[in-house]
């Protein structure tokens, strides 16, 4: 029987509200876990112990008296080190931030708390979110589980290698340009990056208030279904929080994908693909096809504004939340932050305002060009091998921009057009590194990826492998 | 009066800005600014002018078609 540290959240969940095991039983496996693994992988950068335990025993009083319990009752996860919990240290991934205690609670971690989760700490990220590589120069680089000299992907890259190397059952992120898909994918897990607005952002750092969204990494299809339902809906705190209802995503796994169109797009997005990770995303494709997809190939439009418009507005308004710190503490950022962010000053406010004012026009043209003819398109996570961590730590070398931009290649335009993306494992290369691809669909369309998803999941099995750490 | 490159007007931004700027910086702010420029003037011809008032979530609401309900 495998370990309880190694159960999917959902089966956790389950064990706990069918009392065959006790919350605390789940939390000392993990925290057992935690204490082999965290000197190996860097995951988290706080580990609250004695909350989580308190918070499991309480979590097993409730159900001792029969109370009413939550979908995440006594599951111990841990979130990104950039949500707000009153008097709680959150460093953002910075040391401009490193004794901040916020005074209020984000809104994800009060849905969290009132849906029982455990909390066993925060994790490490890039410093302020931005960097796509998992390398952070006040806490150290994370190490990707399946080879400690790999990157992990950021910038929720404590998240990614977490949940890859079960440590937690699921992990909160936050994507403005890729930080959870790439993170999931080079890991090997799910991310799923939901529409903008899917998710109340109320009490999380912000980094670009127009792109960023929050969401969830997990092993399973199913996992993810179900942290996304806890954290999605309105919020009267964040004004830009949809209204749109949220689906039951768990109950509507199991549908089936025939006749789901998936388009694959053959410009930009596999230009310079490694033959690898060419074959492994084609072969993942046939598997759809083989599951009733309908797989037809197309050109997507955009790819080169949305690079640019993303640029701008992302930069625009890094700089402005930044702006006071960069002059006042320009030292106290690692160098690679400071470079990307000074880019931002370089735009006027036109230019800025136009490159918002044209966003929906764009969107809409998107959605009605590739959609109308698609219920999903299917996008490499990366072009290449999971870099080692030595040849991504660019600081703020003159090919920066270079590095960095292939990374999140394939990740950044879906930003700025505000679409959901779930980032789907598909196996492993020669060298044991994960392969990943995502699956991007119109606005709200959360539901369709993960059924896409959770069908081939079921087909291939790619979570049930686990990384060689120890145990 | 000879007209200052774009890429060293941007430069002066930032200087006036009061952010210190490397040789490095100028670099990357030069080719930044060149390429997110070009997307965006492609983005914007001839369409901005009769771009009605909307906001993105209304927008995306609109898109959304109610796929993925049910």
């Amino acid at each position: 029987m495998a370990e309880i540290a190694d159960w999917t959240l959902v089966d956790t969940a389950g064990a706990i509200a069918a009392r065959k095991v006790s919350a605390l039983e789940v939390t000392e496996a993990i925290l057992a876990r935690i204490a082999k693994r965290q000197t190996l992988l860097n995951a988290f950068v706080r580990i609250d112990t004695d909350g989580a335990r308190a918070t499991a025993k309480a979590a097993d009083d409730q159900l001792a008296r029969g109370a009413a319990i939550g979908p995440l009752h006594g599951v111990p996860i841990a979130h990104k080190d950039m949500f707000y919990r009153p008097g709680v240290p959150v460093t953002c991934g910075s040391a401009i931030r490193r004794d901040f205690r916020p005074d209020y609670r984000a809104t994800v971690l009060a849905r969290l708390d009132a849906a029982g989760a455990v909390e066993l700490g925060a994790l490490n990220m890039s410093e302020f979110a931005n960097g796509p590589t998992g390398v952070n120069v006040h806490y150290g680089a994370t190490h990707n589980p399946w080879n400690t000299e790999h990157m992990t992907g950021g910038s929720s890259s404590g998240s990614g290698t977490a949940v890859a190397g079960r440590i937690a059952y699921g992990s909160l992120g936050s994507d403005t340009g890729g930080s959870i898909r790439l993170p999931a994918g080079v890991c090997g897990v799910y991310g799923m990056k939901p529409t903008q607005g899917r998710v109340s952002r109320y009490g999380a750092m912000g980094l670009s208030f127009s792109l960023d969204t929050i969401g969830p990494l997990t092993r399973t299809v199913r996992d993810c279904a179900r942290l996304l339902k806890v954290i999605a809906g309105s919020d009267p705190d964040d004004p830009t929080a949809a209204m749109a209802p949220v689906d039951d995503y768990e109950a509507m796994l199991d549908g089936g994908i025939g006749g789901l169109r998936i388009a694959v797009p053959t410009n930009h997005y596999w230009d310079g693909m490694d033959s690898e990770i060419g074959a492994a995303l084609e072969a993942a494709l046939g598997t759809l096809a083989k599951l009733g997809a309908r797989v037809h190939r197309c050109t997507v439009p955009y790819h080169e504004e949305l690079r640019g418009l993303g640029n701008i507005v992302i930069s625009a308004e890094f700089c402005t939340l930044h702006d006071d710190w960069l002059r006042n503490q320009h030292d106290d950022y690692a160098p690679l932050v400071r470079a990307r962010m000074k880019q931002g000053y370089a735009f006027t406010a036109v230019e800025y305002l136009k490159a918002v004012q044209v966003r929906p026009r764009i969107t809409k043209a998107f959605v009605d060009e590739v959609f109308g003819a698609a219920d999903a398109v299917f996008l490499p996570v990366l072009r290449f091998p999971v870099p080692k961590i030595a040849d991504v730590d660019v600081r703020d070398g003159l090919h920066m921009n270079e590095v960095l931009g292939s990374i999140n290649h394939c990740t950044w335009p879906i930003n700025y057009l505000g679409l959901p993306g779930l980032s789907v494992p598909a196996g492993f290369s020669k060298s044991g590194l994960p392969i990943g691809f995502q699956l991007v669909g119109r606005p709200f369309a959360e539901a369709t990826l993960f059924r896409m998803a959770s069908a081939y999941e079921r087909e291939t099995g790619w979570p049930e492998r686990q990384p060689s750490l120890p145990s | 009066m000879p007209s200052v490159p774009v890429d060293q007007a941007r430069i002066a931004l930032l200087r006036e800005a009061g952010v210190s700027v490397s040789e490095a910086d100028v670099q990357r702010v030069s080719l930044s600014v060149r390429s997110s420029l070009a997307a965006l003037q492609a983005a914007v011809s001839g369409t901005l002018f009769d771009t009605e008032p909307q906001t993105f979530d209304v927008v995306l609401r609109r898109l959304s078609n109610g796929v993925g309900r049910g």
